[in-house]
């Protein structure tokens, strides 16, 4: 096995009676990577961490962090791994602070020591203020940050974040995705970031997944994956005039899938970028062009087209 | 036993500090205050002091007071699984369990530290209470508990924990096998019932009284008056046979302490076993919130 992937699971699969929750899943995550998976709710993406931090017993297939068996030696893995659950977990009734000392209590970091960090874990989260509230009176941003605290203060390899960005305004979003990629630069830290927001993995990502019914349909960089569904491009034109002859003529021409009308707008799906032949071919046949649309296709059309074959 | 301590303290320390701890505990402790005083005038009454005065509190009552003896058989174990009922299930419900189980801990060191918390918080309760019963009753009859009666009442209160211990894991038990904390609370209030009030009618109606030694209520009650009366000599059916002979002398601690043995060692096992069951189900359970 290589060294230089933290994560790697070889047809791990878990199966829950008649559900199959991930199935046989093959995943290499290297050293220092901001992986996103993505996936809808229950596509089995939480099921996965869950079984990379040796929490639920794979039914078949194998993995390893860093090395190590999660569930052969859990505490070595967990203690190697921060996780930030999708409910956070963090005690209401206690404050920041507490919940924080309280894990470093279950790492055996000295006293000393965890107040330091707990200071430095709070301050990065922009949550110093908030350091001794009772964190059920906090808003559900600022829990997030203090979950967030939580898993930064193990100094981990690897973070697991189960949707981190769930219920945070907009701002505190972009800070809370900003600081995932700072972490990650900065401390070489392996992030596996689980989300159904095709949006928040695309800013920072490096690697993502798309996860769909225990699977992963595909993976990959972003221009990877976009490009393997293909160039494929559609050109809406908005034109006057449109006859017959003219729409017969641009399915002729060379490259060219698919064209659709409806009213005044032309839809022309393309193999590249057909944009000028197209609009030469309305002016020779005297339709007038009056807006003209190439939309690209984008990595959440690709995402949705995924979601509909499964 | 990777962070048990850990857990244990914070645990301890949840349940210390709980608002259901302080009610109960001033319920309790009023009880307490209550039933003594209530004892003291029934001693007042009968004048039977003299030998083991400080046992006969907390084993009489008086003018419509229970007995000491009574309440903790009947209404301590609220206290026993008040702090239980809902440890893990609630922990699962929140996320917090998972939050632990990420950290560097082993699973069964989370359960350990559970149940020993909520032994340790109910032990506290008593020996608190207990040793103001005895405060009080010293302060009222201006004299001291004789050695032997000392070691009786500490037996009792082992005794007492011992019995509590079965509904801390009852408690336990339930929040293990009920997602939902309000069908846990009320599993553990049914076997409470029906233990304390329905196990009665039951027996009574199978006819074989022997059947009551299934109950943890009806065996602490039993072994609870044999160390509280050291004129208590055999349990059971008593034929002619055994009976002549016999000195109405009381007993020395040592052989009351023979006679209760086998409710002592059934006590533990009762714990046991059901800290057992809870046990397997936590170490195999499914930890994400549904």
């Amino acid at each position: 096995m290589e060294q230089n992937f933290v994560i790697e699971t070889s047809n791990l699969t878990k199966r829950y009676e008649k559900l199959v929750a991930v199935d046989k899943l093959n995943l290499s995550i290297k050293q220092g990577e901001l992986f996103g998976l993505l996936g809808p709710n229950g596509a089995g993406k939480t099921t996965t961490v869950l079984m990379l931090l040796g929490l639920t017993e794979p039914t078949s297939g194998t993995c390893r962090v860093c090395g190590f068996d999660p569930f052969r030696e859990p505490l070595k893995v967990k203690s190697l791994s921060g996780y930030l659950a999708e409910r956070m977990g963090i005690y209401e009734d206690l404050t920041a602070e507490q919940n924080l000392m309280y894990i470093m209590k279950l790492n055996r970091i000295p006293e000393n020591e965890s107040r330091m960090r707990v200071k430095d874990a709070l301050a990065s989260v922009g949550a110093s203020d908030y350091a001794r509230v009772k964190v059920g009176k906090l808003s559900r941003g600022m829990r997030q940050r203090v979950g967030v605290a939580g898993v930064l203060i193990k100094k981990p390899k690897i973070a697991f974040f189960d949707e981190p960005t769930q219920g945070i305004d907009p701002k505190g979003k972009r800070e809370l995705l900003d600081l995932f990629k700072l972490i990650s630069r900065r401390e070489k830290t392996t992030i596996l970031l689980l989300s159904h927001m095709l949006h928040d993995i695309q800013q920072i990502c490096d690697r993502m997944g798309i996860m769909i019914n225990g699977k992963i349909v595909a993976q990959g960089s972003i221009e990877e994956l976009k490009s393997k569904r293909g160039e494929e491009w559609v050109i809406a034109v908005e034109a006057k005039n449109i006859s017959q002859k003219l729409l017969h003529e641009l399915s002729d021409l060379e490259g060219i899938k698919n064209v659709e009308r409806s009213g005044n707008l032309v839809t022309v799906e393309c193999e590249r970028d057909l944009r000028s032949e197209i609009l030469e071919a309305f002016v020779q046949n005297k339709a007038s062009p009056l807006d003209l649309r190439a939309k690209e296709h984008s990595l959440e059309e690709i995402y949705l087209s995924y979601l509909g074959e499964a | 036993m990777a962070r048990t301590r850990e857990i244990f303290l914070k645990e301890l320390a949840d349940n210390l500090s709980s608002k259901r701890f302080w009610l109960l505990f001033i319920i309790i402790y009023a009880l307490g205050l209550f039933i003594t005083y209530g004892a003291l005038q029934g001693l007042e009454l009968s004048r039977t002091g003299g030998e083991f005065v400080f046992l006969k509190l907390f084993l009489t009552g008086g003018q419509g007071f229970p007995s000491f003896l009574w309440v903790v058989a009947y209404l301590a174990p609220l206290l026993g699984f008040i702090f239980t009922f809902d440890t893990v299930n609630r922990e699962i419900s929140s996320g917090t369990l998972s939050n632990v189980l990420s950290q560097p801990v082993h699973r069964d060191s989370v359960i350990n530290a559970k149940v020993l918390a909520g032994i340790v918080t109910v032990a506290l309760t008593l020996v608190g209470v207990v040793f103001l019963v005895i405060g009080f009753g010293v302060l009222s009859l201006s004299t001291l508990p004789t050695l032997e009666e000392v070691g009786r009442i500490l037996v009792f209160l082992f005794l007492s924990i011992v019995y509590l211990s079965i509904w801390v894991s009852i408690g336990l038990l339930s929040s293990v096998f009920f997602r939902r904390e309000g069908t846990s609370a009320l599993a553990s209030i049914a076997v409470w019932m029906f233990f304390s009030f329905f196990f009665y009618m039951v027996v009574s109606l199978a006819g074989n009284t022997t059947l009551m030694l299934f109950s943890p209520t009806f065996l602490f009650i039993e072994a609870a008056s044999v160390v509280l009366m050291p004129l208590v000599r055999i349990l059971g059916p008593v034929s002619i046979e055994k009976l002549v002979g016999m000195l109405p002398n009381p007993l020395p601690l040592g052989q009351s302490l023979l006679l209760i043995w086998p409710h002592l060692t059934s006590l533990i096992a009762v714990t046991l076993i059901i800290f057992a069951l809870s046990y397997m189900k936590f170490m195999r359970q499914e930890i994400r919130a549904i």
